[in-house]
């Protein structure tokens, strides 16, 4: 974790709210993320995660609060849905040329990363969901992110892939130095690929490793497995973990 | 050779004809892909009271029609992002509006002199010389622009919040794009009038569709139905006189159904 704290975030978020009509989707949450760095968000259905990886982004604007990007910072996105459009006529490999023209030696290297050499001639709006997952992947490292913003990256990847995708996580990381914000459902698919696990009920309910969020879940209250997710996502003062956001503002300003 | 093919009253909206055609066809590619069609259709119905409001007031009808798409334009933007009211339930309201208004406008004001089938449904006799050069020159430039602007534009079509974190300002695109298309849907209506100028764009692109692996290739495509869907209808126009919109839509539609039919068959 130490590595991670050098530099400034590459993305913070403070006290950033988003409303919607008399819905409130984000309250006043804190969140940065460091060259690096690999950061989740786990919360229940419901709870926000997507629009905070839209608001990190820089797809929606807050309505309170402010976030903070790194000057030029280059960023990855990998969308939660992808809306098929069967009438474009368009194969995999002109897809990925589309934000900007890559070299058929880089193409082949991006889609070889995520095993999916084999559709690049295919047309997009005939691939499965699982292969749409693994060529917008392609297309996110393609952009040489500095920061890359996974929202539900595994979904529609069967269980050996999405086990594939996250152990390959960290050395992409390490590879090519980017900082990480992913949302997931299922916190104990992607322990073992994160650094900081933030856990998202509309607010943060708690933040910290994941071995805290785990010693958290294990709690005897919680031992049955089904609700051990969901308990976390209540909120109770008492189990902050260390990881107050002002103080870790004050760690960043230094 | 029989006379009539030199003759300027067929060459004229020949020219002006296959220019928009050729301009068309991307345009009604993008315009297919956005699920947009009837957004012509608005633009053109709305058109109708800024023609009848220009005349009425001496100003030249394209300046009224282009007025009226401008506004119309603009309420559309602002009002199909509000994600309370569906995109096809604003423009199916803004278009009955238009012509709803237009008609009330023409009906109380006799004075108005207007010809209501030409309107309607285009008129080929109605096309001088410095109409075909001003729609050339337009749909010159249009076609540079919409080459420049393609790439972002089929990445927007394809994935709106990629092609945002890529770095394009899709609410310029945006714009740009219905100008474009409210500029090209006033230029067409004098060819094939207020009610069929969706034609040209949508049944080209619409029937080139099954047959096109790349962006590229459907817009060409289109482009080769639209040119022969004008070059036939305005054919059958002159010989036949044929109401000359009708005429054009008639030949692009049967190539349509063919082309559909043959898909249909070959799965």
């Amino acid at each position: 974790m130490s590595r991670s704290r050098h530099g400034a975030p590459l993305v913070c978020l403070r006290g950033v709210g988003v409303v919607r009509g008399d819905l409130t989707i984000l309250e006043n949450v804190a969140l940065s993320v460091h060259p690096g760095e690999i950061v989740t968000v786990v919360g229940p259905n419901g709870a926000g995660k997507s629009t905070l990886a839209r608001v990190a982004a820089g797809l929606i604007e807050p309505d309170s609060g402010r976030i903070e990007r790194r000057k030029g910072l280059k960023l990855g996105y990998v969308p939660q849905d992808f809306p098929s459009q069967p009438s474009l006529p368009i194969s995999v490999r002109r897809f990925l040329d589309l934000p900007c023209r890559l070299s058929d030696a880089d193409a082949t290297r991006v889609l070889e990363g995520v095993a999916a050499l084999h559709l690049a001639d295919r047309p997009l709006a005939k691939l499965s969901g699982g292969e749409r997952q693994r060529v917008l992947i392609a297309m996110a490292l393609a952009a040489k992110p500095e920061l890359l913003i996974l929202d539900e990256p595994a979904k529609g990847l069967d269980p050996i892939s999405e086990n594939d995708l996250y152990a390959r996580l960290p050395h992409l990381r390490d590879e090519m130095g980017f900082g990480v914000l992913m949302i997931s459902h299922d916190l104990h698919v992607v322990m073992a690929s994160t650094d900081k696990v933030v856990c998202l009920n509309r607010h943060i309910c708690c933040q910290g490793s994941p071995k805290d969020i785990d010693a958290l879940a294990a709690f005897p209250h919680f031992s049955d497995p089904d609700s051990a997710n969901l308990a976390l996502y209540h909120h109770r003062p008492h189990m902050h973990i260390h990881d107050d956001p002002e103080a870790d503002d004050a760690d960043l300003d230094r | 050779m029989p006379t009539w093919i030199d003759d300027p009253l067929f060459v004229r909206p020949l020219l002006a004809g296959l220019a928009l055609a050729l301009l068309g066809a991307p345009l009604g590619c993008l315009v297919v892909w956005r699920r947009i069609a009837f957004f012509g259709e608005t633009l053109a119905h709305a058109a109708l009271p800024g023609i009848a409001l220009a005349l009425l007031s001496g100003l030249p009808p394209v300046a009224g029609a282009a007025l009226a798409a401008l506004v119309t334009a603009t309420l559309l933007v602002l009002l199909a992002h509000d994600g309370e009211t569906g995109h096809d339930t604003v423009l199916a309201t803004l278009a009955h509006i238009g012509l709803s208004a237009g008609l009330i406008v023409i009906a109380v004001n006799g004075s108005i002199r207007l010809d209501p089938m030409a309107l309607l449904f285009g008129d080929i006799l109605a096309l001088g010389d410095a109409d075909v050069i001003v729609t050339l020159i337009a749909c010159l430039a249009g076609g540079l622009l919409l080459a420049r602007f393609w790439r972002p534009l089929v990445f927007l079509t394809l994935h709106r919040d990629l092609a945002r974190v890529a770095g394009l300002p899709a609410r310029f695109y945006d714009i740009a794009f219905l100008a474009g298309l409210a500029a090209y849907v006033v230029l067409a209506m004098k060819l094939v009038g207020v009610l069929l100028v969706t034609s040209l764009l949508v049944i080209p692109a619409a029937a080139a569709q099954p047959f096109a692996r790349t962006p590229e290739g459907a817009a060409a495509r289109a482009g080769a139905v639209a040119g022969i869907a004008v070059l036939g209808g305005l054919g059958l126009s002159f010989v036949h006189d044929w109401p000359s919109g009708p005429a054009i839509v008639a030949v692009g539609g049967t190539i349509f159904l063919g082309a559909r039919l043959a898909a249909a068959f070959r799965r």
